[in-house]
């Protein structure tokens, strides 16, 4: 019997086991896979726009939601401070892999735009576009998945309408580390880079073209792991003596994967019991408990619980099903929905009747639009913990058992 | 700029007339609004008919299709996937229907021949447990794309007095005296002009209307929308028509890796409606399922519609030849008191060279000219179709992509060399798009998420392109791609959407301010 049963293997559900078993909890989670975490920047954003406004200070901003029904307003802000405080101690364990500025950073994109973000790693820092180094981007002419003429024209052009006079340069490098090297992927290239004498000749090339008082932009490739990247990064400043960034490019997102790896081995760290490459599909109540059934590669599995926290996404993760006759449901509880995410309770809860001790976080809640406003990650960080929290004291009150709440 | 033709309209009719006129040596202008196969020609199932369908209601129509198919699979093989065709009767479906079908097929020439349910079951895996009987013909598909393509390089080809104007629409027609006298243009590029000329020949489909009109000449067309669907994989290897009598919801095609399933039938006043409303993709989905059992868990990748131009009433020439059923050339001379302009309307992409061939004999009549027709003998080539279509369906060693080529579309397997080589000189926001008439770039099952940056990015590292029309290629594309999909956004579709969405829109952050919610 489990106390705490997490479907979800993104940011929402990662957070909401690394809570829970905080606080000493018997955890489960079940996910079919890594989650959107493969395919993100690597930044955490807290809020990047609202109202289509861009957010300078996004503490400021999630204060005045408070009361509307925003996730984030449901939240008190010290609550929110504590999750990101939370999320920032298990990044930065060891080291300080995460940085975070007063308010937001504004970093360039592979296409040259800029994007918020809050809690920034430290080998994407030197991108800050507020810095005023000129910048130079290096590509390679053989990789498809990052062109530095592109995103240094359009950069150019985006600083200039902001009138910022940054320089911004780019250079495409002369360095190849195979005999077919049009089809890597950055995964491939981070592999061959901790080959020494590729990276060697990488180092190389680049003191070729750098210059004093710049800073380098590379699209993401230095590693698989926060350790790593640090390291190669470090090593590559030290070398060429300027500030280096890494550019999050399509995915596979390397900035994304370390991310994931860094949260999933601190809950293998905290003893949680973790179902991967498996689908949630049923959950009930059954003899005062929940039973959560989890179609596995090895045939079904099922598990008991007292309660359960559902993050797992919405459409695209597959948290959100919509349907060819025009509705949407969430698969697991069979809740029919009239858009693509749940409406919920101010204590995270099925707004509609439904299973007592079953609460909600991350995507698939209703009440924001992620993609607009860049504020998925935070988001699913704070109300991930949120629900283990209330899932613990609804435990701690003796709060067992799973009736249909009304 | 003076042209003895000015054609408008840049489908398969449109280019199939350029490419007669040029054959037989006649000054002329296509004027296109849009890219070539802006209309109808780009929104259809991509079938060359063996006639078969229309054996019953209209066996003259479907003896047109029927040598016009053999003729073009002669001449135009590059075009062609000569996969055949499946007739499939259906438990419930009226057995009644069978023997006139063979007897119309029989009067019109299409060879057909039944085939033994279980060896079809084992070919076609995918029919439908419902399926009594079999009959194989002589459909194929046909990349219309390609087609109307290899029209126009053979029409520059072949007359250096032809030439072509896309992103151009007509906004006036000159006359004078009760004749034509030329057409005010407005390109996109090179502003307001006129073109003088001595006669037009409209070939617009569904906007025939919309052009007589320009002359104070009311058509009377009807516009009807057909919708179609595109499922993520060639999941049959023929053509797959329902044996009853033509309605909605009874041809597959299969489309190089996809597979094309329609169509519908509604009324529209709008030619360029394109929209593909609920009721029709529940009704599509529903109609897939009698025929291919498993359809309902097979991937939607997008809708797409096109409009056809119905001709209400029945038309002679001015000579009195009765017109085909299928289409009619509509002489203004005789029917409205205009010289020097006709409208081709109606028909389908089978028939569109007999079409142009008719058109152009009229043209050719009113402008005293004696120019036999030369598209019944000359081979129309298309390298790239030949290419493809070797890359696809049995790889000679030399059409292979290199390990050293970048691959930028990997859903469609087009690499960065034939991109290049298919990129036009003078390249607009829309590039994105004529290449992808080309190579079929972006038209696989991620829908251009990936190619797309990778695209521009190469165009623009090679100076094809600047970083301002970069990003508004990738904009214009993206968004013509997703209203597509948004067509068929349910289940597993749904969720590629969002991907591709999350990735522009939040991940590039492409143009912030302006994005919409993920659905």
């Amino acid at each position: 019997m489990f106390d705490v049963m997490i479907v979800g293997g993104g940011m929402a559900g990662l957070m909401a086991a690394a809570a829970a078993a905080g606080e000493n909890r018997q955890v489960l989670l079940v996910s079919k896979g890594p989650g959107t975490l493969y395919l993100s920047t690597g930044s955490i954003d807290l809020l990047g726009y609202c109202q289509q406004q861009e957010v300078e200070n996004p503490w400021q901003t999630i204060e005045s939601l408070a009361g509307t029904n925003h996730p984030y307003g449901m939240v008190s802000l010290p609550d929110i401070q504590e999750a990101v405080a939370a999320l920032t101690g298990i990044l930065n364990r060891d080291q300080e892999y995460y940085l975070a500025g007063t308010g937001n950073t504004w970093l360039p994109t592979a296409i040259g735009s800029r994007r918020p973000g809050y809690l920034i790693p430290r080998v994407q820092m030197a991108g800050d576009l507020a810095r005023k180094e000129p910048i130079m981007l290096i590509g390679w002419p053989w990789f498809r998945d990052f062109f530095p003429h592109l995103a240094a024209e359009r950069l150019r052009t985006n600083l200039a309408n902001l009138g910022s006079p940054l320089e911004v340069e780019s250079y495409q490098l002369d360095w190849q580390p195979g005999l077919s090297s049009s089809g890597l992927t950055a995964y491939d290239v981070a592999n061959l880079l901790a080959q020494s004498h590729h990276w060697q000749a990488l180092v190389d090339e680049l003191k070729k073209v750098v210059k004093p008082g710049w800073r380098l932009g590379l699209p993401a490739v230095l590693g698989t792991t926060l350790e790593q990247a640090s390291r190669m990064h470090r090593q590559l400043e030290h070398e060429l003596g300027v500030p280096v960034f890494e550019i999050p490019i399509l995915p596979p997102s390397l900035p994304g994967i370390r991310l994931y790896n860094a949260l999933h081995r601190h809950l293998q760290r905290l003893g949680v019991e973790i179902i991967s490459g498996s689908y949630a599909r049923h959950l009930e109540c059954r003899e005062g408990h929940l039973s959560l059934t989890v179609e596995a590669p090895g045939g079904d599995l099922t598990f008991q619980g007292k309660g359960v926290i559902l993050a797992t996404g919405g459409i695209f993760s597959g948290g959100i099903s919509r349907l060819l006759e025009d509705y949407f449901q969430e698969p697991i509880t069979k809740t029919r929905l009239a858009a693509p995410a749940v409406p919920v309770n101010s204590q995270q809860q099925l707004a509609q009747a439904g299973l007592k001790n079953l609460w909600l976080a991350g995507q698939m809640m209703a009440g924001y639009d992620p993609y607009q406003e860049k504020s998925g990650l935070g988001v699913a960080a704070v109300t991930g913990l949120r629900a283990a929290r209330l899932a613990s004291r609804s435990l701690a009150e003796g709060g067992v058992g799973c009736a249909n709440r009304r | 700029m003076k042209k003895t033709v000015v054609v408008i309209g840049g489908g398969a009719t449109g280019t199939g007339v350029l490419r007669d006129l040029a054959l037989r040596g006649i000054d002329a202008v296509l004027v296109e609004q849009g890219l070539l196969n802006h209309g109808t020609s780009g929104r259809y199932h991509g079938l060359l008919h063996s006639g078969a369908r229309y054996a019953v209601k209209d066996v003259h129509s479907a003896a047109e299709c029927a040598s016009e198919n053999a003729l073009l699979r002669r001449l135009a093989g590059d075009c062609i996937l000569d996969c055949g065709g499946y007739f499939i009767y259906l438990e419930g479906d009226d057995p009644s229907y069978i023997e006139p079908w063979l007897k119309g097929c029989r009067e019109a020439g299409i060879g057909t021949e039944e085939v033994p349910l279980a060896e079809a079951k084992k070919l076609e895996p995918s029919l439908s447990r419902q399926v009594r009987r079999v009959f194989a013909v002589p459909d194929a598909s046909v990349d219309g794309f390609l087609l109307t393509r290899a029209n126009v390089d053979a029409a520059l080809g072949a007359h250096p007095g032809c030439e072509i104007l896309t992103e151009c629409k007509v906004t006036g027609i000159r006359t004078n005296n009760g004749k034509v006298t030329g057409v005010q243009v407005n390109s996109r590029t090179r502003g307001i002009f006129d073109i003088a000329c001595e006669m037009i020949i409209s070939a617009t489909g569904p906007w025939g209307g919309d052009v007589a009109k320009l002359a104070g000449i009311d058509l009377g067309l009807h516009l009807d929308k057909g919708s179609l669907l595109v499922f993520n994989h060639r999941f049959v290897n023929r053509v797959v028509n329902r044996l009853r009598p033509p309605g909605d919801g009874d041809i597959l095609v299969p489309d190089v890796t996809t597979s094309i399933f329609g169509t519908t039938s509604l009324s529209t006043d709008l030619p360029g409606n394109n929209e593909v409303t609920k009721e029709e993709l529940e009704k599509l989905m529903r109609l897939g399922g009698e025929m291919f059992h498993q359809i309902g868990s097979y991937r939607v990748i997008r809708g797409f519609a096109g409009v056809r131009p119905l001709v209400k009433e029945e038309v002679a020439t001015a000579d009195g030849r009765s017109v085909s059923r299928g289409h009619a050339v509509l002489n203004h001379l005789g029917r409205d008191g205009l010289q020097g302009m006709i409208t081709i309307i109606g028909g389908k992409l089978t028939t569109y060279r007999l079409m142009a061939e008719q058109t152009v004999d009229e043209a050719c009549r009113q402008l005293g000219l004696d120019r036999p027709c030369r598209t019944r003998e000359v081979p129309l080539d298309s390298a790239m179709g030949r290419r493809r279509r070797s890359h696809w369906f049995g790889v000679p060693e030399e059409a292979a992509p290199t390990l050293e080529d970048m691959q930028i579309c990997e859903c469609e397997q087009v690499g960065a060399n034939l991109l290049l080589e298919s990129c036009p000189q003078e390249a607009t926001s829309r590039v994105l798009d004529e290449l992808r008439q080309r190579t079929r770039m972006g038209m696989g099952t991620c829908q251009g998420t990936y190619c797309a940056y990778r695209a521009v990015g190469l165009l623009h590292q090679r100076g094809k392109i600047s970083g301002e029309m970069a990003g508004t290629a990738l904009q214009e594309f993206m968004g013509r791609r997703w209203k597509g999909t948004g067509y068929a956004c349910f289940g597993d579709q749904a969720k590629e959407e969002e991907f591709s969405k999350a990735i522009y829109k939040s991940f590039f952050n492409l143009k912030a301010g302006e994005v919409k919610p993920g659905v």
